[in-house]
C-alpha cells in the first residue's frame, strides 16, 4: 500500500469519524493551554496525569456555555472525535463542556432526560392549559426561605383575592425529592376530595447548585408532576438552571416570582378592562333605546298607534257629522227654494194680487158667494166688495145685461 | 358575602358559584352582543341590566383583596384538610 500523506490522513479520518466509540462521547480531564480566539473559537487541551487530547470549541457552541472555563479546571467534555488534516492531528470537537466533580449527576440526569422523553413526559399532548383565573392555588416549596415569601408578594401585589395553599416539603437533601412528591400527590387528592378543587399549582425553589436541586431531577418528582391532574407551573433555581422537573411540569417559569407573576392577572389590568366593558355596555345600550325611540317616532307618524286611531276615528265621525250637517242645510235650503218659488206661485196665483191691480172681488151678502153674473144679484140685494186693503158694503140700484143682444 | 351578589340570577342553569372568569366571559358576550343588533327592546335591556350586575360582581372581586393562606395538614385517616397557615409574621407582610 502506497499512499499520499493526504490519502491517508483523509482514510484515517473516515474510520475515526465512522466510529461510533468516538462519537457523541463525554471525555474527564482537566483544561490547559486555553485560549479563547478572536474569531470567538475556542483552543484547548485536555490533560489527565497520563495523557493530552487536542480540543476545539467554536463559537456557535460555546457561546451557549454558562461559565468560562479556564486553565487548570476539572471539566467533562460532550462531542466528537475529528481529524485536523492540516496538521495530521485528531481531536475532540466539544460541542458542550460541563465542570466535572458534578459529571455523575450530569450524566444521570441526561439519561433520565431522555428515558422520560422516551415515555413522552415532556411531549405537548400532555402539557394542561393554565387557568386564566386560579381562584385557588397550591404552592409547594419550602415553609422557611424567600421562595414562599416572594411568590406571596407578588400574588398579593397583582391580584390578592385568592386562596393559597401551601403544601409544605424539603426542597433540598436526603428525602427532598420523595416529599415533593408527596406534597404534589396530597395536592390532588385535596383537589379532587374538596369543592372548590386547586386550579394550578407552583412547584418552587431558589437558586442553587446542581446538587442542591438535585431533588427535582429525582424520576420520582417527574412521575408525581406528569401524574398531577392540576396544572403544574415548574419554578426551581434561577433562570439558567434547568430540571427534570421544568420539563414534565405545563409551564416552566425562570424564577418562583416570575411563577407568581405568570399564574396570576394583574388586578388593575383586570380593573380597567372591566370598566371597558362597562362604558361599551352603558353606549350598547344607548345606542338600542336611541334606534328603538326612533322607531317609535316613526311608527306615531304612521296610523298604528291606538290613541291615534282613537283620534282618526273622532276626526272621521266629525267629518261624518259635518258632512251631515251641511248635506241637511243643503236640503234645508232646497226646500227653502222650493218653497219660495211654490210661494211665488201661490203669490201669482192669489186673487189679491189682482185686487192690487185694481181688480175687486164682490161677493152677495150674507152667503159670501163670489159674484161674477148679474144673475146672482137682484135691486136691492146686499153685497160686499173686497179690495186690498178692505171691504165696502153696498146695494144694488139697477141691473144692466150685457151681452147676448149686445 | 360576595353570595348574595352571585345570587342575582347570574348562574340559573348551574346553580354553581359563578367564577370570576365565567363572569368576566359573560359579560364579554353580553357586550358584543349589545353591540351588534338583532335584539329587541326587551332583550337589549334585560341583558344590559345582567351585564351592569356582572360588571359590578367582577370589579367586588378584584376588590377582594383578602389573600387566604392556607396549609396542608397532614393528618391521620384519609380525610385531608387545610389550616390558616402559620408562618413568621415577615411572610404575611407586604
Amino acid at each position: 500500500m502506497l499512499y499520499t500523506v493526504h490519502e491517508l490522513t483523509q482514510y484515517v479520518k473516515q474510520r475515526l469519524q465512522n466510529d461510533p466509540s468516538l462519537n457523541n462521547i463525554s471525555v474527564r480531564g482537566e483544561i490547559s493551554n486555553f485560549v479563547h480566539h478572536t474569531s470567538g473559537h475556542m483552543y484547548f487541551t485536555m490533560k489527565d496525569a497520563h495523557s493530552q487530547l487536542s480540543c476545539v470549541m467554536f463559537r456557535g457552541a460555546n457561546r451557549k456555555l454558562r461559565f468560562k472555563p479556564e486553565n487548570g479546571m476539572k471539566v467533562v467534555c460532550g462531542g466528537n472525535i475529528t481529524v485536523y488534516e492540516a496538521r495530521g492531528a485528531y481531536q475532540l470537537l466539544v460541542w458542550d463542556i460541563q465542570p466535572d466533580g458534578i459529571g455523575a449527576l450530569y450524566q444521570a440526569f441526561e439519561q433520565l432526560k431522555e428515558q422520560l422523553s422516551r415515555r413522552g413526559f415532556f411531549d405537548d399532548v400532555h402539557k394542561k392549559p393554565l387557568p386564566a383565573f386560579p381562584e385557588t392555588i397550591g404552592i409547594v416549596t419550602s415553609r422557611t426561605g424567600a421562595v414562599l415569601h416572594d411568590i406571596l408578594n407578588v400574588i398579593r401585589r397583582r391580584f390578592p383575592g385568592v386562596r393559597i395553599i401551601l403544601a409544605p416539603a424539603r426542597v433540598q437533601g436526603a428525602g427532598a425529592a420523595a416529599e415533593v412528591a408527596h406534597a404534589i400527590r396530597q395536592m390532588n387528592r385535596l383537589s379532587m376530595s374538596a369543592a372548590p378543587g386547586i386550579d394550578l399549582l407552583i412547584v418552587a425553589r431558589g437558586g442553587g447548585s446542581i446538587e442542591e436541586l438535585w431533588a427535582f431531577n429525582e424520576p420520582e418528582v417527574a412521575e408525581a408532576v406528569f401524574e398531577s391532574q392540576i396544572p403544574i407551573v415548574s419554578a426551581v433555581g434561577h433562570e439558567t438552571d434547568v430540571t427534570i422537573c421544568d420539563f414534565v411540569a405545563d409551564l416552566r417559569a425562570p424564577t418562583p416570582s416570575a411563577a407568581a407573576e405568570i399564574v396570576v392577572p394583574d388586578r388593575r389590568q383586570l380593573a380597567q378592562q372591566i370598566a371597558g366593558l362597562h362604558i361599551r355596555l352603558v353606549h350598547a345600550i344607548r345606542r338600542v333605546v336611541d334606534t328603538e325611540r326612533g322607531r317609535l317616532a316613526y311608527l306615531e307618524r304612521g296610523v298604528v298607534h291606538p290613541r291615534d286611531r282613537i283620534n282618526q276615528h273622532r276626526q272621521y265621525i266629525d267629518e261624518l257629522f259635518r258632512q251631515m250637517h251641511r248635506s241637511v242645510l243643503h236640503r234645508l235650503e232646497l226646500h227653502r227654494k222650493d218653497l219660495s218659488m211654490l210661494g211665488a206661485t201661490l203669490h201669482a196665483l192669489s186673487p189679491l194680487n189682482h185686487l192690487q191691480r185694481g181688480y175687486s172681488i164682490v161677493l152677495r151678502m150674507p152667503d159670501m158667494t163670489v159674484v161674477n153674473t148679474v144673475k146672482a144679484v137682484s135691486a136691492g140685494s146686499d153685497l160686499q166688495i173686497r179690495v186690498t186693503d178692505g171691504e165696502i158694503g153696498c146695494k144694488v140700484h139697477e141691473i144692466k145685461e150685457i151681452g147676448e143682444d149686445g | 358575602m360576595a353570595d348574595n351578589e352571585i345570587d342575582m340570577g347570574m348562574n340559573v342553569e348551574t346553580g354553581a358559584e359563578t367564577s370570576f372568569e365565567d363572569a368576566l366571559k359573560h359579560l364579554e358576550d353580553i357586550v358584543h352582543e349589545l353591540e351588534g343588533s338583532g335584539l329587541t327592546l326587551d332583550e337589549a335591556l334585560r341583558k344590559f341590566e345582567t351585564g351592569v350586575k356582572l360588571s359590578r360582581f367582577c370589579h367586588r372581586r378584584l376588590d377582594d383583596a383578602e389573600m387566604r393562606i392556607e396549609e396542608l395538614v397532614e393528618g391521620e385517616g384519609e380525610v385531608l384538610r387545610t389550616k390558616q397557615l402559620e408562618i413568621e409574621p415577615e411572610l404575611l407582610e407586604p
